[in-house]
């Protein structure tokens, strides 16, 4: 009877031990992964530029459809610029400011940059 | 816009070319094929990937046409596959070494399948779980950039 108590003991033991093992693995795991997959996929968040081409876009009442065609872009482009998902490279900027007849620089905010 | 026309015209032909390959396979499977042939794994494989190869060509080439007549298409057409963004995205997602090793690993397995099945299967199931990693990233690279 004994040995059955500490057997069912034992393995109660082994049981949690075991379950205390997995947990710990898993937020080693996900501590160590997610960070590292997070750092492989995400976008630079270094630059993310901040523009007024809507507004500039609004003041000529033009859509987002019409400046893409434009400047030789995709709406979506033009889209993920605006909201400062994506920074334009530099022959794109130069194409939008060019467009709008403005500097680079009166287009694209660099301030944080410069901070 | 007119080299990018020819480019187009070029593709056409060359996805012709293709077409009527496929379409060679599924007749010779129709009419030339031996019934030991036909039950081999790798073949029956074969025409299904010539099956659904001639239907997507067949959409891609008329698509193609299309645009070819249409001005406003073939310059929105141009901006999409010039545009830096899709670029990007394309090349985060490991695009175009992806698609080769995935067709040269197909190609590999279909050669490797008449010897062994196993191999057949092992390569194709390699290439198609590197091209959904692939797929998914550009999803989620479309959703977050």
């Amino acid at each position: 009877m004994y040995h059955i108590i500490n057997a069912n003991a034992k393995c109660r033991f082994r049981d949690l031990f075991y379950l205390l093992v997995c947990k710990v693995r898993l937020t080693i795991y996900a501590k160590c992964t997610i960070p590292i997959l997070h750092s492989m996929l995400v976008i630079s968040e270094v630059l993310k530029i901040k523009t007024n081409i809507k507004e500039l876009r609004k003041a000529r009442k033009l859509s987002q459809e019409e400046l893409a065609l434009e400047v030789g872009t995709t709406r979506q482009t033009i889209t993920s610029i605006e909201v400062g998902k994506y920074t334009a490279s530099l022959p794109l900027a130069y194409k939008i400011a060019h467009y709008f007849g403005l500097t680079i620089e009166e287009v694209f905010d660099f301030s944080e940059i410069d901070n | 816009m007119d080299a990018y026309r020819k480019q187009i015209k070029i593709r056409i032909c060359l996805l012709s070319i293709l077409d009527f390959i496929f379409v060679g396979l599924l007749i010779y499977d129709q009419f030339g094929a031996d019934p030991l042939r036909k039950g081999s794994t790798v073949f029956s494989f074969l025409c299904g990937l010539a099956a659904a190869g001639t239907l997507l060509i067949s959409a891609k080439i008329i698509q193609y046409r299309k645009i070819l007549h249409d001005e406003a298409k073939l310059r929105l057409n141009y901006n999409k596959e010039n545009d830096e963004r899709t670029k990007e995205i394309r090349r985060r997602s490991g695009m175009p070494m992806v698609l080769i090793f995935s067709v040269l690993m197909i190609l590999a397995g279909v050669i490797a399948g008449y010897f062994n099945e196993t191999i057949f299967i092992t390569l194709l199931a390699a290439a198609l779980c590197q091209m959904l990693i692939s797929a998914i990233v550009k999803v989620y690279y479309l959703k977050n950039m």
